[in-house]
């Protein structure tokens, strides 16, 4: 087990152990890049996940404007038809908004409400690791504590609560998404930015007279990069359950916005009628597009612990 | 066995007691009815009863608290709506329909025979302790409305020998809203919850009023700490003193609770169902699950969205869930939208009546019945239902002056000053006050785009909105609908004054308001009028509510009904049955529920 | 050690003040406030006055706060209007609830997933270990009421095999007496678990099974059982230990949506109804609780870290 880990333990991503000092040693992004490229290259599985991924967001972004359908106004007459009906492939919804498009429309609203938490998420938690693991002392005794004390907030309970004060848009949602998860980056990267900045690079940049935004932003950041990819991998599976989740206790976003986990607890309250198709596509596509981020997460997270393994045996 | 009122005013009264008693005596009677067994009721979502004590404070008078667990202990003085009926009922009251002075401004109320399961009968004294206890508390009961009762009674009456209470009114009243209103809120009181502490007697159930006064206040004190505690229900031998069919047996925290027979019920029919057990369910989907997977349950609900899609008006269709049978509820009320008159920006559009005209046109009641209740529930154009026949509603018209015209919607507007472009919403492009012109208050180039607050939780209430928004655009008015939590959405609605913060909602989705069984509607619209949120405001529509409540028109009601369907105060939206109730087929007399959903298990009987 | 534990007690108190100082500040900056959530829509403006006199929701918000924490800390949670009970009868009665199916769910879990990692470890790269894993991705990938959704259609409606209501008792004893009821909630619950814990203890074991002293305890002759029940698995349960600390705000949010499918009226469907209904009282105390709880719970998690890895020093904190 990997000693240097902080005691501590993170908030659950499941295989984000940091990434070993050798590796971080030879990071550059280049070399980087073509590093994951490769690794990814030999999952089979991750390419499989980077596939779907893209094929979502080319259907989610560029679909509708091959397939046009109204998604403004809903026509009531049209409601809950099956698919295969004339004019709707997949059916339309209960406000009789065409479903295939509304399945664009909604994979729009969740991978943009996942991607954006998860690098809010990503951002914010490692910068905030970074300058508490960097400038240490009362500092950062200071700035982890205050990541404890978030830590066991009720997340769940204080957004049915603020759901209930304010209206709920776009922003406002990935906020509070992102509200719950900074803390799991912030953790991790703080583990690492105390034991990367005794590393000789950091001791050098700070003789050359760089001050400590030199030394986060253009060290310890990029160094941890693979980490808080990893991580971020996760975040976005895991904000989209997250919105799913909210979604089914009411806290969603008004329509005529839609997405899939809306859609999905929508399509849930006409189980017994037999309105199957609401049910069905939404939920494939939430499981489709968590699944592939974890697929890529998992890949990436493999890879930068297969190469430590593999020195170690 | 009982069917409506049409067959009992047709048969004597005697028979009727004959035939009664026969159905007591004999419980596996040659109508083949089964006597015992018990009956599992399903509750609604987050429904269960917590207040026991009959003077319910504001806040606790619900259906679950009231028509479905404190009346089938403790009866009401008289008993409002059962099947299909809206009238009172005389056979379920504990007094004899009311006898008016000519003037009418006394009124003398002649008791039943009857009694208390402790063995005491009902006297006037009981009646007395109810009026005594709401003299001293009525801010801490919901039923007082100031200015009404009992501020309205000059005078109080009792006779023990004739079994009667004369009250003596402090102006003229309408009989029937005097009875449907204010005599309807009484439940007489056992004189064995006369303490004001355990064992020591108080005099609130005194005939002398200087007595009352002096200690109604401690002995609502005393029963009212006692109703806090929920967890002694079904131990406090207070609350086994019932004069009603059923007692309270056990109770719990969950919201379960059992109710058994009572022995010593002196009504008629006697019940024969010997136990009756409610459920509480967290939501609706839970429950229609249970039903769905053979779960113990003789009573259920079923979400419409389930059931086979029928026409308005036809009879309730199959079950989806074999061995029941459906008995849909049609509420005594109607559903609506809140206009805030006072908002500062729409307020002045709101307040032209053809806008509201437009409005409501626009509103396709037979398309939201057929999709998004599956054809269970029916068009309100008005404040008060056009079904069931009320007593009060001799003659009302029953015609929608605004059915659905999209076309009728464009052409109000677009005659009184509005142009609408062929994308987004109109705009008034001939300000001022004369009879073509957007109308006072409304500037140039004002947006018709007006807010609706609406709530969550039911996906008809969703489907209706987003249509509404929809064809409402066709009209070029833009509704832009946002969905807030039920509650929040109630929290919202507040009266409020232009200036005020408060008065930013311009429509609210109120949901569905029921009515009192004499649907008088004084709150709602009369010029400040405690429930009329939206601050609406007609000298004319406050005369007619005046005459509902003060004189003895019997088209008193309809009057006030057909203008405000005409005035369109609020905006109607059609009422969906609900819940629509799933009985199990071998349990008889369940059906028609009353749609003040008063509950009748003594009516109940398993048949074979 | 001691002074360990009661500093994290101390955190653990001072992060539930804290979170009680935010979601009071909050409800009380609600316009329109409890009393028309309350009352209901028939509230006329004498009665709203009366509630918010009442309620002493007239007073000024730091006068209402302290009169709430004055109140607190004798141990009086308040009184709920709404439910017509002290809240913490409320809670006494809703709270073992949760915390039997989320206990249950953690053991379901626990037991399940060790097991399931651990082998999947050891087969790392064959069929097993992909078709596990293949299956923990879907089940993590699934929304939580969707699992519950999909096992009431499949074993309580269609085959009938377990009832789709938890049953529903004050007491514990009634409910644990019909088991068969717990089954489907207990299920949806542990689901996703299982598959999360799965996969912590799949890498973790890897990790584990290729380090130095597994390898010198094989060289030394040990069975290969006894390197995985003496070395291997205790040395991989850390990790999952601590994440189980850490899954209390996860399984305590995933109880709230279990508890409305499956029909089990715990804390969370309290906080929900609370929350709908504006009935503060309620909801600050399950705020408070659950702040508590899963600092303990964090806190529980980190002394089981620490007995089950002495190699740890307890002063780094």
């Amino acid at each position: 087990m990997n000693e240097s880990k902080a005691p501590s333990p993170v908030v659950p991503t499941p295989l984000a152990t940091p990434l070993p000092a050798r590796a971080a040693e030879r990071g550059r992004w280049t070399r980087r890049i073509r590093g994951i490229g490769r690794v990814l290259v030999a999952y089979k599985l991750a390419v499989a996940g980077v596939i779907i991924v893209v094929a979502l967001a080319a259907f989610c972004f560029v679909g509708p404007m091959v397939y046009h359908t109204e998604q403004v106004h809903g026509d009531l007459a049209a409601a809950n038809l099956p698919p295969g009906s004339p004019g709707h492939p997949l059916g339309t919804d209960d406000v009789g908004f065409d479903l295939l498009g509304r399945l664009m429309l909604g994979g729009r609203t969740s991978l943009i409400v996942g991607i954006c938490a998860a690098i809010f998420a990503t951002l914010f938690g490692a910068v905030w690791g970074a300058v508490a693991g960097y400038i240490g002392g009362v500092g950062d005794m200071l700035m982890m504590r205050v990541v404890d004390a978030l830590s066991p907030m009720p997340s769940l309970f204080i957004l049915i609560f603020i759901s209930h004060i304010l209206p709920l848009n776009l922003l406002l949602l990935i906020l509070l998404v992102s509200f719950v998860a900074w803390l799991g980056p912030a953790r991790l990267v703080r583990g690492e930015s105390l034991s990367l900045k005794v590393r000789d690079f950091v001791q050098a940049g700070h003789t050359m007279g760089g001050g400590a935004t030199h030394a986060i932003v253009r060290h310890l950041l990029p160094n941890t990069a693979g980490t808080m990819l990893v991580n971020a991998s996760f975040q976005v599976a895991d904000a989209i359950l997250y919105v799913a989740a909210l979604s089914y206790l009411g806290i969603s976003l008004p329509p005529p916005n839609a997405d899939w986990g809306t859609m999905l607890s929508n399509g849930t309250q006409f189980t017994h009628a037999g309105y199957w198709w609401m049910i069905v596509f939404p939920g494939a596509a939430i499981v489709l597009v968590v699944m592939a981020f974890n697929l890529i997460g998992e890949a990436l997270s493999d890879a930068f612990t297969t190469r430590t393994r593999g020195s170690n045996v | 066995m009982r069917s409506g009122r049409k067959f009992r005013s047709a048969v004597t009264a005697a028979a009727l007691s004959i035939g009664l008693a026969a159905c007591a005596d004999s419980p596996n009677g040659t109508d083949g009815t089964v006597a015992g067994g018990s009956v599992t009721i399903a509750q609604l979502p987050q429904s269960a009863p917590n207040y026991i004590f009959p003077f319910v404070p504001p806040g606790h008078h619900t259906v679950q608290n009231v028509e479905q667990f404190q009346a089938l202990m403790y009866r009401p003085l008289y008993w409002i709506g059962s099947g299909n009926s809206l009238a009172v009922d005389e056979e379920l009251s504990l007094a004899e329909l009311p006898v008016w002075n000519d003037t009418h401004d006394r009124v003398t109320i002649e008791l039943k025979q009857f009694s208390w399961s402790d063995g005491t009968p009902l006297t006037p004294r009981n009646v007395a302790f109810w009026i005594g206890l709401l003299r001293a508390e009525k801010k801490n009961v919901s039923y007082y409305t100031p200015g009404l009762f009992p501020d309205n009674l000059a005078d109080v009456a009792y006779d023990d020998k004739a079994n009667t209470v004369t009250m003596t009114l402090t102006s003229p009243v309408s009989p029937d809203w005097f009875l449907y209103s204010q005599l309807s809120t009484i439940t007489p009181l056992p004189e064995a919850w006369d303490l004001t502490g355990p064992g020591t007697k108080g005099s609130c159930s005194s005939t002398d009023p200087a007595a009352q006064a002096a200690s109604c206040s401690d002995v609502y004190k005393y029963l009212s700490e006692k109703a806090k505690s929920t967890a002694t229900y079904a131990s406090e031998p207070l609350w086994q003193v019932v004069n009603g069919p059923y007692r309270l047996k056990s109770f719990e925290s969950s919201g379960a609770f059992t109710l058994v027979a009572n022995t010593k019920y002196s009504g008629s029919p006697k019940p024969t169902i010997s136990e009756l057990n409610f459920v509480p369910f967290t939501s609706v989907s839970a429950e229609y699950d249970a039903l769905r997977s053979g779960q113990q349950l003789t009573i259920g609900y079923v979400p419409s969205n389930v059931l086979k899609p029928k026409k308005a008006g036809d009879p309730p269709g199959e079950s989806p869930v074999p061995g029941f049978k459906l008995a849909p509820v049609q509420p005594w009320g109607f559903s609506y939208l809140l206009i805030n008159f006072n908002n500062p920006t729409v307020g002045p559009v709101l307040r032209q009546l053809y806008i509201r005209q437009a409005l409501q046109s626009v509103v396709n009641q037979d398309l939201y019945i057929e999709k998004a209740a599956n054809g269970y529930g029916q068009p309100a154009f008005g404040p008060v239902p056009v079904s069931p026949e009320s007593p009060f509603t001799r003659g009302m018209s029953h015609t929608n002056p605004y059915p659905f015209d999209v076309s009728r919607a464009r052409q109000l507007l677009t005659s009184h000053g509005w142009s609408i472009p062929a994308e987004g919403p109109a705009t008034c492009t001939d300000p001022g006050t004369g009879p073509n012109q957007c109308g006072a208050g409304i500037a140039q180039g004002q947006k018709l785009s007006i807010e609706l607050e609406s709530y969550t939780g039911d996906p008809a209430v969703t489907q209706m909105m987003s249509q509404l928004s929809s064809d409402a655009s066709k009209a070029g008015i833009d509704i832009k609908v946002t969905s807030v939590a039920p509650q929040q959405m109630v929290a919202d609605a507040v009266q409020c004054m232009p200036n005020e913060p408060t008065c930013k909602w311009q429509l609210i989705n109120y949901g569905t308001w029921i009515l009192n069984s004499y649907p008088s509607g004084t709150s709602l619209f009369r010029t400040g009028g405690g429930s009329n949120i939206g601050s609406y405001s007609d000298p004319q529509m406050d005369a007619l509510l005046a005459a509902t409540l003060t004189s003895a028109d019997p088209a008193a009601i309809a009057k006030y009904a057909e203008y405000a369907s005409e005035q369109i105060p609020v905006i109607w939206l059609p009422t969906m049955a609900s819940p629509v109730y799933a009985v199990k087929e071998s349990l008889s007399g369940v059906a028609p529920i009353s749609p003040l959903f008063n509950l009748t298990p003594e009516k109940w009987t398993f048949s074979k | 050690m001691t002074g360990f534990v009661m500093r994290r007690l101390g955190q653990a108190l001072f992060v539930a003040w804290l979170v009680s100082l935010v979601v009071f500040v909050l409800t009380r900056s609600l316009p329109g406030g409890a009393a028309k959530a309350t009352l209901g829509k028939e509230a006329t403006a004498a009665q709203i006055a009366e509630f918010n006199h009442q309620q002493g929701f007239d007073r000024s918000i730091p006068e209402q706060y302290w009169i709430w924490i004055s109140r607190v800390v004798q141990g009086d949670f308040g009184y709920s209007y709404r439910l017509n009970m002290p809240v913490s009868s409320a809670i006494a009665n809703a709270l073992p609830k949760t915390m039997l199916l989320v206990g249950l769910a953690t053991a379901v879990s626990l037991l399940v997933a060790i097991p399931l990692g651990s082998v999947q470890a050891i087969r790392r790269g064959k069929p097993f270990d992909r078709l596990i894993g293949a299956c923990s991705f879907l089940v993590y990938a699934t929304p939580t009421f969707l699992i519950g959704l999909m096992l009431i259609l499949v074993m309580a409606v269609e085959f009938q095999v377990f009832p789709s209501s938890a049953p529903t008792s004050d007491s514990l004893v009634t409910i644990l007496g019909s088991p068969q009821g717990m089954v489907l909630p207990v299920l949806t619950l542990a689901l996703g678990n299982i598959a999360l814990y799965a996969r912590y203890m799949r890498s973790s074991m890897s990790e584990t099974l290729t380090s130095d002293f597994v390898r010198t305890a094989r060289a030394k002759g040990l069975s290969r059982a006894q390197v995985l029940a003496r070395h291997a698995v205790p040395n991989s349960l850390r990790s999952v230990v601590t994440i189980v600390g850490f899954s209390i705000p996860g399984l305590l949010a995933g109880s709230v949506v279990v508890e409305q499918v499956f029909n089990y009226p715990g804390m969370g469907m309290l906080f929900w109804t609370a929350a709908q209904y504006n009935d503060y009282p309620t909801q600050l105390a399950i705020v408070l609780l659950v702040s508590v709880a899963t600092v303990l719970g964090s806190l529980v998690a980190d002394i089981a870290y620490r007995l089950l890895d002495p190699r740890v020093s307890y002063e780094r904190v």
